[in-house]
Parts: structure tokens; C-alpha cells; sequence
């Protein structure tokens, strides 16, 4: 299989991670007392609220700044980011809506071939940085889309970068240099 | 400070110097100039100043007593692994330059000397010198996701370009931990080396071609490969002895060495099923299956035909999928045109006729339409078939904007009843848990 043929790669989605702020001061303990599926950690200053739908776990300061975990898309993360704020609407805080933006996103992605970690790592120093005594695949860091890509012998790799965009370009990016360093054994 | 008479004006002004105290005086009309301000800048005075330390008596910078340490640390680190003296010294130089950083410079203790060690590493990789990550950590007594980061950040803030250091240049260093002579363990047990190191060689690269290094930290298949290799040089009378009895008379490692050793152990399962593979081509064997416990037996014949066992494996594997495939594709085909079986059967015989010619392109189109871990003979062990893929019930095709109704919000919050329950019970804890804190005390 050459590089330049079309070649269909799923791309899953598996977290995307959101940020946004209330605008107003919020009391930790009502919440944990009035909402349900929330636990409450004093030691950390933060309560946790879990949404059925989308799948998504929020993390709440007092301050009024929120991070959404968990989502499968952005859209899922800014629904879900919604749902939470007008639940936190139905507690009694005067909640606004703001500053949302998606922060960070996991993509894996599966290569059909294996891959020849050394001979990469090699090819594509110093980008590329394999260490296999502290982790078991080679990190490829691309710095003008903010995208760090891990790659596994068995072809699995996993990006993740500020949004899906940059996450699909860096996969477009690495496939060729995947591809010169797929090893079959002759 | 050049000023002009007030009475005459005009600019020949000089300083008297005739009295102890200097006066501006006019030259043409001999008017005294008052002075202007009582008192004089701070850059004026030059008498009675504070002079600074590092203006008279400071000669040079002193170094900060952490960095001494730091560096007599790592001299003492080169020295353990016997670092030449150029090494040594860059070693050093680096380290200084890298303390001042602001990343490492305002760091704990214990960051500074994991940044003592990497700066070892790193100069032993520069300069194409044996020695492992786990070997540094261990001397270090340090925690190592700590000193990889610490590592990577070196890496980064200094530029450097390091060379990661291969399993087989490890190998050496390696060997010479075992104490196997033959006035240590005996004649039955004892062996050279350079024998040790050869066949250990051998075994770490078709463990490589095989797809069991890639990945995986290099010292518990550093000791697979030596164990291997041990039992193969004489496998009669050690075939039997398991790794366990192997480290203990050969007396590496410690108790501390348990989790290392069950990996080892593993990969040690690992080659010799990839030996067993091998094995089963060796022609007076004639195909028969190769047990893994016997297997000692054969290692080196199987490195002596490497190469040649790898493709006679790898072509028997493509036929037993072949034959796999054509038998289900052929089960499928009389399933599903039985009813038309006696019309067409003329037909079916020209078309088995037509398939030999054709039978190299149908091969390859046959084999991709398998998944490609099943196709190849040797893949990474943590390799899955994949399975089928579920029927996934379609996610929500949301836009983010939607409307969110109320009831989708109640669900998340609880009745007042609920509320009541709750509190109740924190406070009922809360009593329990008192009345017990004062039974204990």
C-alpha cells in the first residue's frame, strides 16, 4: 500500500475536555446537598457532578470556573456544558453562561500495519522522542498545530491537540512517516 | 556646572579655591555666586558612600553550596561507572550550565539530583556509551517517572541531541553481572562470557525481528536472553533449571528483583514460542510441534538457519490462511447456490479450471481481506484479533445550541423529601462516628 492511495483511517473521538465560567460565586455544599450524582471533596475545594446524557463529569469550583470531562465531540461538550449550567440555574445561583471553549481533545487511531519504533524515532529525531524504559511509545510532538501524537509497535496511535481540526491534520500529517517505517518481517 | 553672573551676566565663572571652602566667583565683576542648593546629588558625593561587597572585596561569584554538592554527586556517579576523564568533565559542564536554568534552578533537592544523573545519562549517550536509564535510577535510589521528566526537560532546555542507547549495547555490561565462572558454580553450571554474550546476541536479535523488544523495557529481556542462552550452551543438564534457581546461582540481582523477574519470565515464554515457531521447520523434524520445554535442545540450529526457517514459516503460515479461506469461502459458496447445484455444475468446473492461472492475484486479494495481525507470523505480542465491531446505536446528533428542557434538568436535582433524608442521615454519621472517637479515647 503506498501513501499517495486514498486511505480511509477512523479517527475516534474518546474525550474532549471544556472549560467555562459562571460568573458568579458558588456554594459547594448547597450543591452537593441539592443535586444528585455529585460528590463532594472539602480536601480539594471542588465538587464533582456527573451527567447521564451527554456522558460527561464536571468539575466545580467555588470560584464559578467549570471543566467538563468525558464528551465525545465538541458539540456533546458544549451541550453538556449547558445542561450544567442551567442545572446550576434550577439551585438558585445566578448562573451565566460564559467563556466556554474546548481545551483539549483524545483521538486514537488504529494504523493497519505495525511499526518499527527505533528505526521512526530515528528518522525523525528530534521530534520524535522513544524511550522505552519510561514509556512504551515514541512521542511526536508537531508544534504549529499544539499536537502531541503517541505511537505504539502494534499501529495504535493517540493524539491529542486544542481541537479536532488540529487533531485531524496532525494524523494527516503523520501517516506518511508512519508508513516508510512499517516493518514486515522477510 | 557652567552658570552665568547674576549682576553682569556673563559666563566667566571659576571656582575659588583659595578658602577650604569653594565659592563661585565672577571673574569681571568679582560678585559671589549663592549657591544654588544646599545640598548635592547622591552621584555627586563621593565621599562617605557605601561602597558594595562585590565592588572591593568579591573577586568572583561563589558557586552555591547545592551546586558543589550537586557536582561532587556527579563526579562521584562517573566515577561508578567508570566514565573516561573527557566525559567526565562534560559531564560536569553540562551540569552547570543546565543548574543556572530557570527550570531547574528553583527546584527541589531531589529534582537537582535526578538532574545530576541525567546529565550522566545524557553525556553517556552522546558519547555512544553504555548505559541504561534503570542502571542511573537505581544507583539515584530515585523515583523514575521523576528523572524521566527531569531527563526529557534536560533534553529540551539544552538543545541536546542524544542517541537512545540500543538493547545489544547493553548486553555486554549486562553479561558481566552473572558470576558464572566455572571455579564459582562449577563445570555443570559455569561458562565464558564471550560464549555468553555471543549466543545472547543472537537470541536479542531474532527477538527483535520477532517484535517481542520493541516497546519493552530492555533489562527483563536482557535477562531472558542471558538465561536462554545459558541453558541452550548446555541444555542436557540445564534444561531443566528454571530462572529463579538460575539467578540465584549465578547470584544477580536481589529480593528487590521480584517484579523484574516475573517479566523476565514472560518474555522468556514469549521467545520460546517464537523458537517453537522456528523449530517445527527444521527439516528432520519434519513439521512435528516443538514443546517450549524442550525446546532448549534446538537453539542453536534454529540460529544457525534464522533466515531461512523466518521464510519457510512465513510461507507455510500464508498457505494454512489460504487453505482457511478458500474452505470457508468455498462452505459459503455451497450453502448459499445448493438448490442450483445440479443446473450449474458444468459451469462450477470451468470456473475451478480458470483458477490456477489466476491463483497468485486471488492469493493476495484473499490474504488482505484478513485482518493484518492475522496475516503476519510474527506481530507484538499485545497484539488482539480485532473483534467485530458492535452495532453501535447512532449518538445524539447534536449542534451544541439546542434547547434544554426543564425536565431534562429536574432529574438532576433532589426533592425536597430527598433533601431532608439526606441531612438526617450526615447528621446521624456524624453522632455514630463521635460517640465512637470518644469510646476509642
Amino acid at each position: 500500500m503506498e501513501p499517495s492511495d486514498d486511505v480511509a483511517l477512523d479517527i475516534t473521538v474518546t474525550n474532549v475536555v471544556s472549560v467555562f465560567r459562571t460568573r458568579c460565586h458558588l456554594n459547594l455544599r448547597t450543591i452537593a446537598l441539592e443535586g444528585v450524582n455529585v460528590i463532594y471533596k472539602p480536601e480539594t475545594g471542588k465538587v464533582l457532578m456527573k451527567l447521564r446524557k451527554p456522558r460527561i463529569t464536571a468539575s466545580i469550583w467555588s470560584s464559578g470556573k467549570i471543566i467538563c470531562t468525558g464528551a465525545t465531540s465538541e458539540e456533546e461538550a458544549k451541550i453538556g456544558a449547558r445542561r450544567l449550567a442551567r442545572c446550576l440555574q434550577k439551585l438558585g445561583f445566578k448562573v451565566r453562561f460564559s467563556d466556554f471553549r474546548v481545551v483539549n481533545v483524545l483521538a486514537v487511531c488504529s494504523m493497519p500495519f505495525q511499526i518499527h519504533l527505533i528505526q521512526f524515532a530515528k528518522n525523525n529525531r528530534p521530534i520524535a522522542s522513544y524511550e522505552p524504559e519510561l514509556h512504551p511509545a515514541v512521542t511526536y510532538r508537531i508544534k504549529h498545530l499544539r499536537a502531541t501524537i503517541q505511537i505504539f509497535s502494534t499501529g495504535s496511535i493517540t493524539i491529542t491537540g486544542p481541537n479536532v481540526q488540529n487533531v485531524a491534520s496532525a494524523v494527516e500529517q503523520i501517516y506518511p512517516l508512519l508508513h516508510e517505517c512499517q516493518k514486515a518481517l522477510k | 556646572m557652567s552658570r552665568a553672573c547674576p549682576h553682569c551676566g556673563s559666563g566667566n565663572v571659576v571656582e575659588d579655591d583659595l578658602y577650604s571652602e569653594k565659592q563661585l566667583v565672577c571673574e569681571d565683576c568679582g560678585s559671589l555666586l549663592p549657591e544654588v542648593e544646599l545640598t548635592s546629588t547622591r552621584t555627586e558625593e563621593l565621599q562617605a558612600t557605601a561602597v558594595p561587597y562585590y565592588e572591593s572585596t568579591q573577586t568572583e561569584k561563589r558557586k552555591c553550596p547545592n551546586l558543589i554538592k550537586g557536582c561532587g554527586r556527579l563526579r562521584a556517579l562517573c566515577r561508578i561507572f567508570r566514565f573516561p576523564s573527557d566525559m567526565e568533565s562534560s559531564a560536569v559542564s553540562l551540569y552547570e550550565g543546565a543548574y543556572g536554568h530557570p527550570s531547574f534552578l528553583h527546584t527541589s533537592l531531589s529534582k537537582k539530583e535526578a538532574l545530576a544523573g541525567s546529565c550522566v545519562l545524557a553525556v553517556s549517550r552522546m558519547n555512544s556509551w553504555p548505559l541504561g536509564m534503570g542502571s542511573v535510577v537505581a544507583m539515584l535510589e530515585a523515583d523514575p517517572a521523576l528523572f524521566g521528566a527531569i531527563y526529557q526537560e534536560l533534553i529540551k532546555c539544552m538543545n541536546l541531541q542524544t542517541v537512545g542507547g540500543g538493547i545489544t549495547e547493553l548486553l555486554e555490561g549486562f553479561c558481566h553481572d552473572f558470576k558464572l565462572g566455572r571455579d564459582q558454580v562449577g563445570a555443570e553450571y559455569g561458562e565464558t562470557t564471550r560464549e555468553l554474550k555471543r549466543r545472547a546476541l543472537d537470541l536479542l536479535e531474532l527477538a527483535a525481528d520477532s517484535w517481542i523488544v520493541t516497546g519493552r523495557q530492555p533489562q527483563p529481556m536482557l535477562l531472558a536472553a542471558v538465561y536462554l542462552a545459558w541453558q541452550s550452551l548446555s541444555p542436557v543438564k540445564r534444561m531443566k533449571v528454571p530462572l529463579t534457581k538460575f539467578c540465584v546461582i549465578s547470584k544477580f540481582g536481589s529480593v528487590k528483583e521480584g517484579e523484574r523477574r516475573r517479566t523476565a519470565q514472560k518474555r522468556v515464554v514469549e521467545m520460546r514460542e517464537v523458537l517453537c515457531k522456528l523449530g517445527q521447520e527444521l527439516p528432520w523434524l519434519s513439521g512435528s510441534p516443538v514443546k517450549p520445554s524442550d525446546v532448549a535442545v534446538l537453539v542453536e540450529d534454529i540460529l544457525a538457519l534464522r533466515l531461512v526457517l523466518q521464510s519457510e514459516a512465513m510461507r507455510r503460515h500464508e498457505q494454512s490462511l489460504l487453505s482457511e479461506t478458500s474452505e470457508t469461502r468455498a462452505a459459503g459458496d455451497a450453502l448459499s447456490s445448493a438448490p442450483e447445484a445440479a443446473l450449474k455444475s458444468s459451469s462450477h468446473s470451468q470456473v475451478e479450471e480458470k483458477a490456477p492461472p489466476a491463483g497468485g492475484h486471488s492469493n493476495d486479494s484473499q490474504l488482505s481481506e484478513l485482518p493484518w495481525a492475522k496475516r503476519h507470523l510474527f506481530v507484538p505480542p499485545c497484539v488482539r484479533v480485532a473483534k467485530k465491531p458492535r452495532a453501535e446505536a447512532a449518538g445524539p446528533d447534536v449542534t451544541g445550541d439546542e434547547d434544554i428542557s426543564d425536565g431534562e434538568i429536574e432529574s438532576y436535582i433532589r426533592t425536597d423529601q430527598e433533601m431532608r433524608y439526606i441531612v438526617r442521615l450526615q447528621k446521624t454519621l456524624q453522632q455514630q462516628k463521635e460517640e465512637e472517637e470518644e469510646g476509642h479515647g
